[in-house]
């Protein structure tokens, strides 16, 4: 039988102890005697929610086809371990072979949201692995970061070894190859980082030196030695051909994402300004329609899962959804497996799709309109006019819904009072579409309508990365301006309202767009007792406030303060594909509320189309194609 | 047709509990294709039902499901099927037809049947001192001898003091003898016709540890009264001026049996 980290009396005193007693369903059990590369992969938050992560899996799957690399899991031990732990001197352990992280020789931290900063340092202390890189010695992991949050890696760089920029599937390899090479030549920690920095993607952070000016303003940000000015981000060519997991892991307990997940493309055509996914996933690639087809039948099979979920930023943009969706429908069906689809556009094929898979009097249908009149829509680059969110709500009203989602954001750029007021308004109007065009017979009940906001925050790598966060007092001024004008509405009754906590959305700011300074105020706030912060139950807003007075960090440097355009930000050594000058031409259109299209549309020259490959080449080879027909003629 | 069978827990999947053994179960049926009946509605869900539900940490040789198939299946057939999809921890023991009710009647849910369950609970090793196999008779004795045992029970809700003798059917110790306790003085007033299926090793996934101290004992279960084996451990402990320590103990469920005044192992 197995042996576990933790004894019977521990498993029985904590909440779900399933967490961490591993050997799941497709969990890949390896001698850890026989591979050369021990590597552990971590999601810094509870098993439920790292373990709904693709990313993961798709590298876990991708590492353990590697004979001499052995690649396990572990997640944040939940608040009730953790304390015990710490009391009981338990290092953390990895989920299959339960042996201590310590003795690997990698650790792979994802990093999804800036929130989970303070989870890393409890995975990196409860391993006993020193949290500041310099400390740590021969004996310890390797540790790296990757994810979206590593386009802007420097609030975390002293806590991490070698962070990797962009998608795992091109260069892991090499490095693992080079690691061994390394080892085996009797080379040092030192010797590996340094052959790791020549690796393209790889940013060893101990290898660069920042200096700042009086104002505090970054002036130099130099490489020390030989290693590479510029960080470029690594993109996968060809989606077809590439690692995706056949046998993904089925947990005992259910996680966030109790259902496979079918990655159908990656990056976006669509160049909303606020957002930083679509921007730095691009160009748009597509999985072939066979692919996906495979995948999905195999998947099922191999997980037993009953439901699938499409993935993808915004899937009404892949081409072929309508024959997958066909294939899928008849499919799933016969295996009794849901299909659930998020992110469609809401029109008449997406609501024909919905009615198919969805039961219409249960569930909802969702618009991210994101700005509430059409000029803040046009300033974000938001492409969704008032009129096709009211013909697509009428629609779904004629075919039955009665559950209408509204998001959108407060405080982006250029937002006036006007714009707040318009998102009620909007609601509003969606709520007479219901009452003046179905007939009372006809009708569930009444139209409920859910508004909710979030509190921008700025991200590195999109057109807003210069601009100044609103104050949280403000983001509540709007926050009443919209409840206030809402009341006044005819339908105010079927309208209801949620806002985001505006504490976590400044942090998320600090943190977002900090720089190396800013590493010491998560330290503190660690220290400080912060631990799963990105939960509102354990968040505590004072641990932070404490820790910028003890650091003496002026958080409104960061997050309130508009930057310059010839100013060197934080994350400019990294190639991210979108150049900084079509970042600042977006800004500008963003002021003047100009629209621009999609890539599918045309091509807006952002710098992405040097990798030759998904829509860039479509755009690229219909354009040609367009003016040799007008050169014939 | 509708199948019965008989599974064993064990190991780190103690900690796994009740519902996601059924989604767990649900999923192993899934992989291994076979044609299970599902609900009417718009999700529907599979036929399939457990007896009695595991505390989390107990260990089991005795757990029960019932299966709905829309086609006839060979159950050794199923059996195999479903092996080859579960994981260590598991173990599926016996499968057998559930018989067809005559037209117009409902059949008796799985769960409803359960009446008693038979368990051993062993000492584990380091927690301190075990008490010597004549001392744990004698207590046993005592115990039983009792007009009353009463202990105090806990329901989510409420606490209050429950005389639990009633409800213990027998209780034993001895090594190897457990197959037929001999002691009339540990038997209580239930006649327990068969007290084990045949060739089945009620104690094949059970953790065995050094110091070899355990008892057996058989309780009232099902959703009528429902008796944890802890608490006669607990009364157990008192009368040999033992403190209870839940974590000392390593349960482990033998057996779980049907019928009102007479007792047969559900797969009987």
């Amino acid at each position: 039988m197995r042996r576990l980290a933790l004894s019977d009396e521990i498993l029985e005193s904590i909440d779900k102890p399933a967490r961490y007693i591993g050997h799941e369903i497709n969990a890949v059990m390896k001698d850890p005697e026989k591979v050369d590369i021990r590597f552990c992969m971590c999601f810094p938050d509870v098993y439920e929610v790292g373990m709904s992560h693709l990313g993961i899996m798709i590298l876990y799957d991708m590492f353990n086809r590697r004979e001499d690399t052995y690649c396990e899991r572990v997640y944040s031990p939940w608040p009730d371990l953790d304390a015990i732990m710490r009391e009981k001197h338990i290092p953390l352990f990895a989920v299959e072979s339960q042996d201590p992280i310590k003795d690997f020789d990698f650790l792979g931290i994802t990093l999804q949201y800036e929130m989970c900063y303070t989870n890393v340092l409890q995975v990196l202390d409860l391993s006993g692995i020193h949290l500041m890189a310099s400390e740590r010695g021969e004996d310890e992991p390797i540790v790296i970061g990757g994810g979206p949050c590593v386009y802007n890696p420097e609030p975390i760089a002293d806590f991490f070894d070698i962070f990797y920029i962009g998608e795992g599937e091109t260069v892991y390899y090499e490095m693992l190859d080079t690691y061994k090479r390394i080892k085996a030549e009797g080379g040092k920690r030192e010797d590996f980082l340094k052959a790791a920095s020549h690796i393209e993607g790889l940013y060893v952070p101990s290898l660069y030196e920042v200096e700042y000016d009086e104002s505090g303003l970054i002036y130099r940000f130099e490489p020390k030695g030989d290693a590479p000015a510029r960080i470029k981000r690594q993109v996968v060519s060809n989606l077809s051909d590439t690692y995706y997991p056949e046998k993904p892991i089925v947990p005992y307990i259910k996680a966030i994402q109790d259902r496979v997940t079918l990655e159908i493309q990656r990056g976006c055509i669509r160049g909303c300004r606020f957002c930083q996914a679509g921007m730095i996933y691009r160009p748009i690639r597509e999985r072939s329609l066979e692919f996906l087809k495979q995948y999905a039948v195999d998947m099922i099979k191999n997980t037993g899962y009953e439901e699938i979920n499409l993935s993808s930023l915004s899937s009404s943009d892949y081409t072929k959804l309508k024959e997958l969706l066909e294939f899928l429908i008849t499919e799933m069906g016969n295996r009794k497996v849901n299909i659930s689809l998020p992110s469609l556009r809401i029109d008449a094929f997406a609501l024909d799709v919905m009615g198919k898979v969805q039961d219409v009097k249960k569930s909802s249908i969702t618009f991210a309109p994101e700005g509430g009149t059409q000029y803040m829509r046009d300033v974000i680059n938001k492409g969704l006019t008032e009129e096709q969110i009211l013909t697509g709500a009428l629609d779904a009203f004629r075919l039955g819904w009665n559950k209408v989602k509204l998001y959108f954001m407060l405080g982006q750029p250029f937002e006036r009072d006007e714009d707040v007021c318009g998102i009620p308004i909007l609601a509003d109007k969606i709520a007479r579409e219901y009452y003046e065009n179905i007939p009372k017979a006809t009708r569930n009940g009444k139209v409920q309508i859910t508004v909710s906001t979030s509190y921008f925050v700025p991200k590195p790598f999109t057109p807003f990365q210069w601009a100044a966060q609103i104050t949280p007092d403000e983001y509540l001024r709007r926050k009443n301006l919209l409840r206030a004008t809402l009341s006044e509405q005819l339908n105010a009754k079927s309208i209801k309202y949620n806002w985001h906590d505006s504490n976590t959305s400044i942090l998320e700011g600090l943190l977002a767009r900090g720089d190396r300074r800013v590493g010491a105020v998560i330290l503190e706030a660690y220290k400080n007792g912060a631990l799963f912060d990105a939960w509102t139950d354990h968040f505590d807003m004072q641990r932070w406030l404490d820790a910028l007075e003890t650091t003496g960090v002026d958080m409104d440097f960061y997050t309130l303060r508009e930057r310059n355009a010839d100013e060197i930000l934080p994350w400019d050594f990294i190639d991210a594909g979108v150049s900084k000058s079509f970042l600042a031409r977006e800004y500008d259109r963003a002021r003047n509320a100009t629209v621009t299209l999609n890539c599918r549309q045309r091509c807006s020259a952002c710098g992405c189309n040097e990798w030759n490959t998904g829509v860039c080449v479509e755009t690229r080879n219909r354009q040609q194609k367009t003016a040799a027909k007008e050169e014939e003629s | 047709m509708t199948l019965r069978i008989r599974f064993a827990k064990y190991g780190a999947l103690r900690f796994i509990g009740h519902l996601d053994v059924m989604r767990y179960f649900q999923k192993v049926i899934r992989r291994a294709d076979l044609p299970v009946r599902y609900s009417q509605g718009f999700t529907p869900h599979q036929i399939m039902t457990f007896a009695h539900p595991l505390s989390l940490g107990v260990s089991s040789d005795a757990e029960y499901m019932e299966i709905d198939f829309t086609e006839e299946l060979d159950p050794d057939d199923v059996l195999s099927r479903m092996r080859a999809q579960i994981s260590e921890g598991f173990a599926l023991i016996s499968c057998c037809v559930v018989p067809e009710t005559p037209e117009g009647t409902r059949s008796q849910s799985l769960m409803s049947l359960v009446s008693a369950a038979e368990y051993m609970v062993s000492w584990k090793d380091g927690y301190g001192e075990v008490p010597d196999e004549s001392a744990l008779r004698d207590a046993m004795h005592e115990l039983y001898a009792q007009e009353s045992i009463v202990v105090e029970k806990s329901t989510k809700k409420t606490t209050a003091d429950t005389d639990i003798k009633p409800f213990i059917y027998r209780i034993y110790s001895g090594g190897e003898e457990f197959l037929a306790p001999s002691d009339p003085a540990f038997t209580g007033n239930k006649v327990i016709t068969r007290s084990f299926a045949e060739g089945i090793d009620n104690l094949a996934h059970a953790d065995i540890f050094e110091n070899g101290r355990r008892f057996f004992v058989c309780v009232a279960s099902g959703s009528a009264v429902n008796i944890k084996p802890g608490l006669v451990t607990q009364a157990l402990c008192e009368k040999m001026g033992i403190e209870y320590n839940r974590h000392a103990y390593a349960l482990h469920r033998m057996e779980t049996y049907k019928g009102d005044t007479e007792f047969l192992p559900l797969d009987a």
